[in-house]
């Protein structure tokens, strides 16, 4: 992975997006305990990311930005730090993977495949922490708990499947918006960047 | 966390007490992550469910049919995500961020130091930024988080200002002779007794796992 200075400020900058975004709302959501704020979180951070690679469309670029949010997350006032970085870092490689998968043009549909692919981690990430935590038996004792519940409660297994295949879709669709997002978003900005620096924001 | 992944049933007790002494040694701040409740939750239910509704009943208690090889099961890996709980926060509590970048730059991320760097930096002059931004729009007679298109707005200008900030830090760094080819990896301490402390790690390691 070579980048120039330039590269590798932009990195910089859209990895703190990230890493701020984490720390600030990633920090805020866990410690309410909102259900699906890994959801919420990735679709935010990827989005960021996939921006980032508007600018620095270079092999790695995306995992890089990850790596940088990642580091940063370590500097988070809340407690569990370790999780959401194993977490922000995989999506990073994942969106990799998609962009990859895409033949890495600035089209939309490698920036949908990565959106998709990166988002889905929220997904598996619990059943990975857990797996890797206590062993893969965790997950034949899912399996058996769900089997006993649908046998205790009367109602077919395969609607648990189905509830899991849901949820899977849903991130599936954020992934997917967080992609389009960020294609949208890295086209508005390339224009506003050719625009002169008055016509923009106050500068901070 | 070697020791507690490779060792199968009940020898887990010996990971643990492994990752507890080198906690205790030298990364106590790993034991702050035992007061986290999420932990003892996880922990309950997968020996309540074990014990009482997975596994095959082979005795009683009370009324319940209770299986003891499912508790057995369940303590066993409820040792093992301790052990590796304790280890992996501790290598989170004694390795820097800084400390975590140099060692991926050695790995092939060259530039991740001075990327991390520039990032750090670069978070107060961003949060000034976007709460500008977010100050202006509101002069301006609109809420960002009641009109989703002035929250649109608001990122692409924030996004705007950083990205045009990276172009002048780019420039700084380069008349200053930074280069990526050029630059060096963060330094990383070494410790006196590291190489030894290494050995004696792994061949307590296999020792474990031989007897």
């Amino acid at each position: 992975m070579r980048f120039s200075t330039k590269d590798l400020v932009t990195i910089a900058v859209f990895g703190a997006l990230w890493g701020s975004v984490e720390m600030t709302l990633g920090a805020w959501l866990h410690a309410a305990n909102v259900p699906f704020s890994g959801l919420l979180l990735s679709g935010v951070g990827v989005s960021i990311a996939l921006t980032g690679y508007v600018f620095v469309p270079r092999a790695g670029a995306v995992l890089m930005i990850s790596l940088v949010a990642a580091l940063l997350k370590a500097f988070s006032v809340g407690g569990v730090v370790l999780e959401p970085m194993i977490a922000i870092v995989m999506e990073g490689l994942l969106a990799e993977l998609g962009l990859f998968a895409g033949g890495r043009r600035r089209t939309v549909l490698p920036f949908l495949l990565a959106g998709a692919l990166a988002v889905s981690w929220a997904f598996v990430q619990p059943f990975f922490t857990q797996g890797v935590l206590f062993g893969e038996g965790v997950v034949e004792i899912y399996a058996r708990t769900v089997q006993k519940a649908a046998d205790l409660l009367g109602f077919d297994a395969t609607m648990v499947v189905a509830i899991l295949v849901v949820i899977v879709l849903a991130h599936v669709v954020v992934g997917l918006c967080a992609g389009g997002v960020a294609i949208g978003l890295g086209r508005q900005l390339t224009r506003r960047l050719r625009a002169p620096a008055s016509a923009g924001a106050p500068d901070g | 966390m070697a020791a507690a992944v490779l060792l199968p049933g009940w020898r887990a007790l010996l990971a643990l007490a492994l990752a507890a002494c080198l906690a205790v040694l030298f990364y106590r701040a790993a034991f702050r992550a035992l007061s986290h409740p999420g932990l003892w939750v996880f922990i309950a239910m997968l020996l309540v469910s074990l014990t009482f509704w997975v596994g095959e009943p082979t005795t009683s208690l009370g009324p319940l049919p209770a299986s003891l090889t499912g508790l057995a099961t369940g303590v066993q890996m409820s040792l093992r995500a301790i052990a590796i709980t304790l280890a992996v926060r501790g290598l989170a509590a004694r390795v820097s961020p800084g400390e975590s970048a140099g060692l991926l730059e050695r790995v092939g991320f060259k530039g991740l130091g001075f990327t991390v760097g520039v990032a750090f930096n670069l978070l107060p002059s961003m949060e000034r930024s976007v709460r500008q931004t977010l100050d202006t729009a509101r002069l301006r007679g609109g809420h960002v988080w009641r009109r989703p298109r002035l929250l649109r707005l608001a990122a692409v200008t924030a996004l705007t200002t950083a990205v045009r900030r990276a172009e002048d830090v780019a420039a700084a760094a380069e008349v200053r002779g930074f280069s990526p080819e050029r630059s060096r990896p963060l330094p990383l301490r070494h410790g006196r007794y590291d190489l030894l402390l290494g050995l004696a790690l792994a061949a307590t390691l296999a020792a474990l796992l031989l007897t």
